[in-house]
């Protein structure tokens, strides 16, 4: 197919979608909500994924060491860590170190305010093997009267593990139905296009046009549906993001700090979503007129 | 150019349309098929442009097989025919010449050649002074003599008209045929299904007869019976 003919069918196609205004306007619709409820899930689950920290994280757990505890305790401790089965790596913080990083995160010099190493814990960062051990571990240390306190990742390994699972599959059932829902509507679009053009497909088949210079078109309009739709919903999906990511850049580093917050960058997600509804619209829609040429369209 | 060797052609429903038909149309001829509504005129045509298959029996067309050809090849094949029809089927949101020029781009004929080519064939057909007119500004019979000029675009071997002149006045039906008679002379081979029998009794050409699925009368300088 030569280019003059590439831009002549989608010329046509554009006049035929034209044709049959209301029913393209509805698909695009279809094809919008589609990729708009995908897109709005998948981004919190990005957005998700990228505060809930790495896998790795996740099977972290920080064993704070009372203040008063002596070297002695504190290698004993040790011993029992270096024997448990459960845990992949063990790294010590003394109160030195926990002292020196604590300072690079506030200006003021804490020695100023009368505060020293003494004050702050020394730690442990153990890294379990296995998720499953998390909450058992956690707990058997928390009775050891040389534990202090135990920090992990439980809130978010817990939320990610369940709650994560939920909406995936809520998205994914919602996301189906209506790329379904998509595919059969542009598929009636193309259908009635199809039948309003038997004419001209009569007279091609006759001319001798090849099957694919026949069903090409329709497939090219249902395309153009789905990319149609998929700029809308990137319009749409970009404008809100960028506005949500603005004001989460403006709130104040303290804030951050707190909440531990942060979105997943604005260039590369906006790159992501734009590719991502593409490829899922023009699949929709090459999908749904491929369903009616299928029943359709006889060569 | 067009074989049948006993053709039978039965279709879901159990009508068996044509019976073990036999019949042999040379190239260069023009052959007009009649018979009444029922008798197998049409399905004889639809199976000569391969738009039906024979539930028996061979057909050979230009040299295709029509029983065993690739789908793939169909589109040579169509190539090699032109097809007229009754309502004309022309675009009605194209001119006279986009619809002539319509099927040299649909074959992949090159814009220059296109042209060229897309006014001579209306002139062909004597309307090239309404190139720039649109179906439903034509009369009947222009409308007729585009589509002609339409089959006639990629020079066929064979040009099969299904009721050309069904939707004309006598007049105008004569003026198609006699038309049809001078494209016959080019050395294009027609064949006119038809049960107008204007048009039969005043080309004088061969009629073969079909009634009930079967040929009942073939002859060469044949009158409508």
């Amino acid at each position: 197919m030569s280019f003059t003919n590439f831009f002549r069918i989608i010329r046509e196609s554009f006049t035929n979608l034209s044709r049959n205004r209301v029913l393209t306007i509805t698909s695009i619709f279809t094809v919008f909500l589609t990729l708009v409820l995908i897109g709005v899930f998948g981004l919190f689950l990005l957005n998700l994924s990228y505060n809930a920290s790495s896998l790795d994280e996740l099977l972290e757990v920080k064993i704070f060491i009372v203040t008063e505890a002596d070297i002695d305790t504190i290698n004993a401790f040790n011993e029992r860590l270096v024997l448990d089965s459960r845990i992949a790596t063990i790294e010590y913080v003394s109160k030195e170190e926990a002292f020196e990083s604590t300072k690079e995160l506030f200006d003021e010099d804490l020695l100023d305010l009368g505060l020293g190493a003494d004050f702050l814990p020394a730690s442990f960062v153990v890294t379990l093997n296995n998720y499953d051990d998390v909450d058992y571990f956690v707990a058997e240390v928390r009775e050891m009267p040389e534990v202090y306190k135990v920090v992990y990742h439980k809130d978010s390994f817990n939320f990610t593990s369940n709650y994560s699972k939920w909406i995936r599959m809520i998205s994914g059932v919602l996301g189906a139905i209506l790329a379904f829902l998509a595919v059969l509507l542009i598929s009636n679009t193309i259908r009635l296009t199809v039948y309003s053009r038997n004419d001209e497909v009569v007279i091609m088949k006759f001319i001798g046009a090849t099957e694919s210079r026949i069903k090409i078109p329709f497939v090219i309009e249902g395309g153009l549906i789905g990319c149609i739709g998929a700029i809308i919903s990137f319009i749409v999906t970009g404008l809100v993001y960028s506005k949500l990511y603005s004001a989460f850049a403006s709130t104040s580093g303290e804030e951050m700090f707190l909440t531990g917050l942060r979105m997943a960058p604005l260039k590369e997600t906006l790159l992501m979503i734009f590719f991502g509804y593409m490829v899922l619209g023009v699949l929709l829609g090459v999908l749904g007129s491929l369903m009616a040429i299928r029943r359709h369209l006889k060569v | 150019m067009i074989i049948l060797k006993n053709v039978t052609k039965v279709y879901k429903n159990g009508t068996e349309a044509l019976k073990k038909i036999n019949m042999a149309i040379p190239k260069g001829e023009f052959a007009f098929i009649i018979g009444p509504s029922g008798s197998g005129k049409s399905t004889l045509v639809k199976l000569i442009m391969r738009e039906e298959i024979a539930t028996y029996g061979e057909i050979y067309v230009n040299g295709f097989d029509m029983q065993g050809i690739d789908r793939y090849q169909i589109p040579t094949f169509r190539r090699s025919i032109g097809v007229v029809f009754q309502d004309f089927k022309l675009l009605p949101n194209k001119t006279a010449y986009d619809n002539v020029e319509f099927a040299l781009q649909i074959t992949g004929t090159h814009k220059r050649d296109i042209s060229k080519m897309v006014p001579q064939l209306l002139d062909v057909v004597g309307l090239k002074h309404k190139d720039k007119a649109y179906p439903d500004e034509l009369s009947g019979g222009e409308q007729q003599r585009v589509a002609l000029a339409r089959a006639i675009a990629n020079n066929p071997d064979l040009l099969i008209c299904d009721e050309p002149t069904g939707n004309l006045d006598p007049k105008t039906s004569i003026g198609i045929i006699e038309l049809l008679g001078r494209i016959n002379k080019m050395g294009t081979t027609i064949i006119v299904a038809t049960h107008d029998s204007n048009i039969v009794n005043f080309m004088q050409k061969r009629v073969i007869v079909l009634k009930d699925g079967r040929i009942i009368n073939d002859k060469m300088r044949g009158q409508y019976i």
